[in-house]
């Protein structure tokens, strides 16, 4: 059961997301600060990057696609599995598909 | 403030679900706690929260899984809203996830049995915890020992082993080797609410033992 907001909520997170996704990434970024709230800032994206870390591959485009809600939810699964993004697990497989496996 | 608290090691079998879920249950007995299960497919945490929930009334305890750790900092932000604590099961890899929930979290839980394989499968996990520091200085992980067979020589020699090697603190309280433990996950339960009393007594030692070091960082 959580409690019901009722006013709006000036919240600051308990976490420093930038740092967490920084590590997560393996990006290597300015000093830590304590508690890991932004002392250490944040690093600034070339022009153009649209990620971070390395996920970022200037290489690719973006495309669309459209699936059956089970196929994602599958999709999903794999990637939790495997701890990447669902884009890396449909790019393998359709690479793998048209015989470009890396 | 809300209050992070990871449960991480790398190998599986270990007790992070069993840590994560009493520690869960215990903390929402008075405050908002949600409990989320990193450690899919296996999701034994979400499987103890599905059980618990066909048994006991409401409570202040939620569940949430993810899938990947951008899902986990997106999640985690917005629980941070209505939860008191956040009690996170990692996964048993040292992987984006893992990293993730190590700089996002309070206070970091390594649960550790007295065996030499448990011992040197942390080792890998330190490295990762020193280079954690360069991304927040104030990382606090401490070792909870889980399957704790204390009148034993060879579970005094190894925790004395790990101590020196791992450079790790730990916490005072000592999970025992107990049939209890998996008896209660099975059910849903906490350890305090099913039948050994000597078992009840760890998880609100554990438990209080962690709301006091969280206690401390939060000044």
């Amino acid at each position: 059961m959580t409690r019901s907001k009722k006013t709006p909520t000036l919240h600051k997170p308990p976490f420093d997301e930038e740092s967490a996704l920084r590590f997560a990434e393996m990006e290597p970024g300015p000093p830590a600060g304590a508690s890991g709230r932004g002392e250490g800032g944040s690093t600034p994206r070339k022009q153009g990057e649209t990620g971070t870390g390395k996920n970022l591959q200037p290489e690719r485009q973006p495309i669309t696609l459209l699936l059956k809600a089970d196929t994602i939810t599958t999709l999903q699964h794999e990637a939790g599995r495997k701890e990447k993004e669902v884009g890396q697990i449909v790019e393998k497989l359709v690479a793998k598909h048209l015989g470009k496996h890396k | 403030m809300t209050q992070i608290v990871g449960i991480i090691q790398v190998k599986g079998g270990v007790g992070r679900s069993t840590i994560a879920t009493n520690l869960a249950a215990v903390f929402s007995e008075k405050e908002p706690t949600v409990l989320i299960d990193c450690d899919l497919p296996q999701a034994t945490s979400a499987s103890w929260y599905a059980v618990r929930k066909s048994e006991l009334p409401p409570t202040n305890l939620t569940l949430a899984t993810v899938h990947d750790y951008r899902e986990l900092l997106t999640r985690a932000r917005d629980l941070s809203l209505e939860h008191r604590y956040l009690i996170i099961d990692a996964p048993p890899r040292i992987a984006e996830m893992t990293r993730a929930i190590i700089v996002m979290s309070t206070l970091c839980l390594v649960p550790l049995g007295t065996s030499a394989a448990e011992i040197w499968s942390t080792a890998d996990l330190i490295e990762t915890i020193n280079a954690a520091r360069d991304y927040r200085a104030d990382i606090d992980v401490r070792i909870v020992w889980n399957r704790f067979r204390s009148h034993t020589r060879e579970a005094m020699d190894l925790s004395e082993a790990a101590r020196n090697e791992l450079g790790l603190k730990e916490l005072t309280t000592r999970l025992g080797y107990r049939v209890a433990y998996s008896e209660a996950l099975a059910r849903g339960l906490a350890a305090n609410e099913w039948l050994d009393k000597t078992a009840h007594g760890e998880v609100e030692a554990l438990a209080a033992e962690v709301k006091g070091i969280l206690k401390e960082v939060g000044k």
